[in-house]
């Protein structure tokens, strides 16, 4: 009976913050075209690059043309996928004195905050997956992609986790807000860092094998990279099942470290201006 | 000439009050310059990959691309440290009547609205960034660019910084009419990005776009392309004349915006 209460609270949740955003259709769909900016330019840079090879079908970074170029257009779809945003919102709650509320209502606020964010993104995400499908369909006819259902499938079942981990990074990272006035350029500077690690921009390939060595162990390349190398077939089975498990490591570690740091910057509040 | 003697004492004045202001808050400012050489990487990268793959892009080579994206990192520190947070607080001053004191001061209200903010932060990284990278592909290419070349890649940086204020005032502008630009800001911002490469990489139809529709590519291309003496007369006239026929353009929509301004929120 307990859990059935809890879940019908989260499930409230959910859905409050899943209409909400249904109002911002327009903007999530006019911020994947400004997102093509980056594609477009990165489609004729990687043309060029490619068309200058003396081999007719070159492997750069380990990616053929066609797989390159899956890659950096889905890059820009997974990126706007795994995209949070909570930590501006968080960042004002701590500096307006709005966290008191999470004092008297029955909802512990990590909980209530990735919930709502799953919430949240259910309908941005349900649209990029549109957006990216029929993209993947033209690029089949325009460079001559090829890809196995199986992995397409593989790729969006481990997406949520994915989205996980960037969740609870920066709700981690959003706890720095009790130490900062304006923890913006914290999230600014972390979100670019995060995309250029993750793969967001370029496959992290591009940066050499002890980079990539290195980011292994981390939890960036699980955000983006990883999924999308399933996507274009560069992924063993193994590395799939790795994945997975760095995957889970991850969103336990910065579970455990939210937690910490939360009650860590909770001594700190002072509930200005509430 | 006096008015722009006031208006240049003015700015001087903004200037001081701006670093003192980001100076009280020592920790955002250091921040604020760590953040913005994560995005300085970004465009770093670009050189990297030409560098790691040896290509041929359009013509050019890696160090000289490189020197294009130097000089768009130069580009950019000029852009964020004079107008960028001018313009996106634009909205919110039409919106929230902020506008109202700009109107009643003695000075030009859209020299006001859009030169009040400076930041020190941003540019530093972007400065530094893009001296180092014009200065090493410059070394690595061994140009020996005579006076006139350089005289010109230094008018066709400030006209290209001219040029940058009116192409990207004026989506802001749209906030005298519409409560919410965001989304149109959003994606005119996105356009600055199409100079960090040469615009040779670009098909012929996209250039001819970017040169005489929206002339993005004129700001951080022609300079280099002057520099290599690449650049035809047809063009280097266009380069000087079109940021002066666009700042003039720019200055009969404000003004025909202000007049729209009905103080809503203040």
């Amino acid at each position: 009976m307990k859990i059935m209460k809890v879940l019908k609270k989260y499930a409230a949740i959910f859905k409050l913050e899943m209409q909400a955003k249904m109002e911002y259709r327009m903007d999530f769909l006019m911020s994947l075209i400004s997102g093509g900016f980056t594609v477009i330019i990165q489609l004729f840079l990687w043309t060029a690059i490619y068309g200058g090879q003396a081999e007719e079908e070159a492997v750069l970074f380990g990616y053929e043309y066609s797989q390159m170029v899956v890659y950096i257009v889905m890059a820009a779809i997974m990126a706007r996928i795994v995209a949070t945003g909570f930590e501006y919102d968080i960042m004002s709650d701590i500096m307006e004195g709005n966290m008191n509320r999470f004092f008297v209502q029955p909802v512990g606020h990590m909980s209530y905050r990735i919930v709502g964010f799953l919430g949240a993104k259910v309908v941005e995400n349900l649209m990029a997956i549109i957006i990216g499908s029929v993209l993947l369909i033209v690029l089949v006819f325009t460079v001559g992609a090829e890809f196995s259902f199986l992995n397409i499938l593989v790729a969006l079942a481990i997406a949520p986790l994915s989205l996980l981990i960037n969740a609870m990074m920066f709700y981690f990272l959003s706890a720095t807000s009790f130490w900062l006035t304006w923890g913006w350029g914290v999230f600014n500077g972390w979100g670019v860092v995060t995309t250029i690690l993750s793969g967001g921009i370029f496959p992290i390939g591009v940066f050499g094998e002890t980079i990539v060595g290195i980011l292994r162990f981390l939890p960036f390349q699980y955000i983006i990279y990883f999924p999308l190398n399933i996507v274009v077939g560069n992924a063993t089975r193994a590395q799939v099942f790795e994945g997975v498990a760095m995957q889970l490591v991850w969103i336990l570690i910065f579970m455990g470290l939210s937690k910490l740091y939360w009650r860590v910057g909770m001594k700190k509040y002072i509930a200005a201006r509430g | 000439m006096k008015e722009i003697r006031k208006h240049l004492r003015v700015y001087k004045q903004f200037a001081k009050i701006c670093i003192m202001q980001q100076l009280e808050y020592r920790a955002n400012f250091i921040i604020g310059i760590g953040a913005e050489c994560a995005w300085l990487a970004t465009k770093l990268i670009y050189s990297f990959i030409v560098h790691q793959t040896n290509s041929t892009v359009g013509g050019l080579s890696p160090d000289e691309i490189t020197l294009f994206i130097g000089t768009f990192i130069l580009l950019t520190a000029l852009y964020t440290g004079m107008f960028m947070m001018n313009f996106f607080f634009i909205p919110h001053r039409v919106r929230g009547g902020e506008l109202d004191l700009m109107l009643v001061k003695p000075i030009s209200t859209q020299f006001h609205l859009t030169m009040r903010e400076v930041d020190f932060a941003i540019p530093i990284p972007n400065i530094i960034g893009g001296v180092i990278t014009v200065a090493v592909s410059w070394s690595r290419l061994g140009l020996e660019a005579g006076f006139v070349q350089i005289v010109t890649y230094i008018c066709l940086i400030i006209s290209g910084t001219v040029l940058t204020y009116s192409i990207f005032l004026i989506p802001y502008l749209l906030s005298f009419w519409a409560v919410k630009v965001q989304a149109v800001t959003d994606v005119a911002d996105r356009m600055w990005d199409f100079n960090n490469m040469p615009m040779q990489i670009y098909n012929n139809w996209l250039q001819r776009l970017g040169i005489f529709l929206i002339p993005v590519f004129v700001i951080a291309n022609f300079p280099v392309m002057a520099l290599f003496e690449n650049l035809p007369l047809f063009y280097l006239l266009w380069g000087l004349i079109i940021p002066v026929v666009l700042f003039f353009a720019v200055k009969k929509i404000f003004d025909f915006a202000v007049k729209r301004y009905s103080s809503a929120g203040g």
